[in-house]
Formats: C-alpha cells, structure tokens, sequence
C-alpha cells in the first residue's frame, strides 16, 4: 500500500470530538474571562520609550529652570493671601501662587506678609 | 497564499487576544480546540484529562495574552502548549491516583465504518510506540508539516521526519500481516 493511500485510509477512520457541553461552556468562559481584560489600557510599545524620553527632557528642562532662576530655593515656606505677598530678605518677591516676580524690590530687610502696592508692584 | 492568509488572521487574532477582545479567543477556538483535543486525547488516553488539558491551555492563554508577544507561531505554541498541560495533568494524575492507568481510551471514536482493514489500521495505531504515534497524529490529523512538528516536540524536521516513515512502515507491515 502507498503512503497516499496509507494516509487517506488513515483519514478516513472517525476520530473522537470534545463533548459538545463541555466544549459551550467552555467557549462561553473563556469569552468571559477575555473581557475584563478590555479595560486596562495597554500603551503600544513603541511609544513607551517615546513617552519617557519626553518626560526625561521636560523634566531636566524643568529643573534647570528652577536653579537657574534667582529666586530658588526659596530659604523658607512662603505663603500669602488675597494680594498681599511675602518678601524674604534678598531672595525676591512672591504672589499667593507661588509665582516668582523678578521684582526690584529684591532687597529688603523685611520678612513677613506685606501688600503687592507696598512691596512697590 | 495560505501561508499569508495564516500570518494575517495570527496577527489578528494576536492584537485582539492582547486587547481582549473575546471574538478573538472565540475564533481561536473554534479553530483548534478540537485539534488540540484530539491530540490530547492521543497523548493522555483519556478524553476527560484530554479536555482538562484543553480547557487549560486556553484558560492561561485568555489570562496572559502577553505569551504571545514571545512566540512567532500561534499554532506551533498552540501545540507545544498542549503537549505540556497534557504532561502536567499526567503528573497530576500520578500523583492523585496509585493506581494504574485503567481502562485506556482510543482517540477515535467508537463508530465503525464496516471496513475490517480500517478497524485493523485503528489497532496498528494505537499500537504504534508513542513517539511514532504522536507524529501520525501531527501530520495525518493535524495537518501539520515536519517543520512544525519538529518545533513543537523540540526534534530535528529530519527526526520527525524518519518517525512518520517508521511508523508507516510499521502499520503497513500490520495490515499486510493480517491480509495474509
């Protein structure tokens, strides 16, 4: 007998099938466990390394700003309200925001709470 | 062509496993399941186990999609993958039970076709060693091509390859025994 032949009678014989119960119910569960699966956004990989290297250089660009700026590190805690602003002594002038001005009035002995028109804004 | 049509629909069903979409999983297993049954059941002898190491396989594949960023083929993981929950559900069966294997279930069915030379050729398989019957089932069931078959038992296309001819030597030599 030829192998064709051989594999063709080989083909012919029935083969046992999972049940057709189990084989539903099965397929139901696994569609139901692929579900939740929807909900967690998954990035494409290709923009992860994007991602962080433009967080990388917003975040670098960010602390050279802030040293280079006269006005950092602030010596102390800075608050204020409404339109008055604390002056620390040599270190410059800030509004409530937190907001650094590159005022004049830089030089002062006062430090405490003081309006934005008596600070000379 | 066919081979492009399989890497598109892979590709496919690979995005949408990932992004769990249950089309896609619906769709893998209406086209496997009972491949991978069959071959369970050839490995196991046992339809119960055969459906327990299924039902597996597709259970840890719909909750970890990310397998399949590592792998080329759907199919020969798919295969691979049966093959390892089949042992693991074996170990677990020897562990459960000291006893003997019982009553060893056929892959084929019960059915008869009223053809002697079928029901002797069903016999010469089951009677095949297990190496040499695994291929059969592969190629003749499965439709899978020595390559495959090579990747998923981890032997060389030339081994798988001189399995199959052994194997069908070996049946003939059982159907022309039992003409004479």
């Amino acid at each position: 007998m030829r192998d064709r032949e051989l594999e063709k009678n080989l083909k012919s014989i029935p083969v046992k099938k999972m049940r057709a119960g189990f084989r539903s119910s099965l397929l139901e569960r696994l569609k139901e466990e692929a579900r939740p699966a929807q909900a967690p956004y998954h990035a494409s990989p290709g923009l992860v390394p994007a991602f962080n290297f433009v967080m990388i250089v917003l975040i670098a660009v960010l602390v050279i700003a802030l040293y280079v700026s006269p006005s950092w590190p602030p010596s102390q805690a800075l608050t204020g309200a409404g339109n008055t602003a604390i002056i620390e002594t040599g270190q410059g002038l800030y509004s409530k925001e937190g907001l650094a001005f590159r005022a004049n009035v830089v030089k002062t002995e006062h430090c405490g709470l003081v309006s934005l028109k008596e600070a000379g804004l | 062509m066919g081979g492009l049509i399989d890497f598109i629909k892979e590709k496919k069903i690979k995005r949408g496993l990932k992004s769990g979409d249950p089309g896609s999983i619906e769709m893998l297993f209406e086209a496997y399941a009972d491949k991978l049954y069959l071959y369970a059941i050839s490995l196991l002898n046992s339809a119960e186990e055969a459906e327990e190491a299924v039902q597996n396989l597709f259970l840890k594949l719909v909750r970890n999609p990310s397998v399949l960023n590592e792998i080329k083929s759907i199919r020969a993981y798919l295969y691979a993958g049966t093959k390892n929950e089949s042992i693991n559900v074996r170990n677990k069966r020897k562990k459960d039970l000291s006893l003997d294997d019982g009553g060893l279930e056929s892959m084929f069915a019960a059915e008869t076709t009223g053809r002697e030379d079928l029901a002797v050729l069903k016999d010469a398989v089951e009677e095949l060693p297990p190496e040499q019957k695994e291929v059969v089932v592969l190629k003749v069931y499965e439709g899978l091509s020595f390559k495959e078959i090579g990747a998923v038992l981890e032997i060389s296309l030339n081994t798988a390859a001189s399995r199959y001819r052994y194997a069908l030597n070996g049946l003939r030599q059982k159907l022309e025994g039992d003409d004479k």
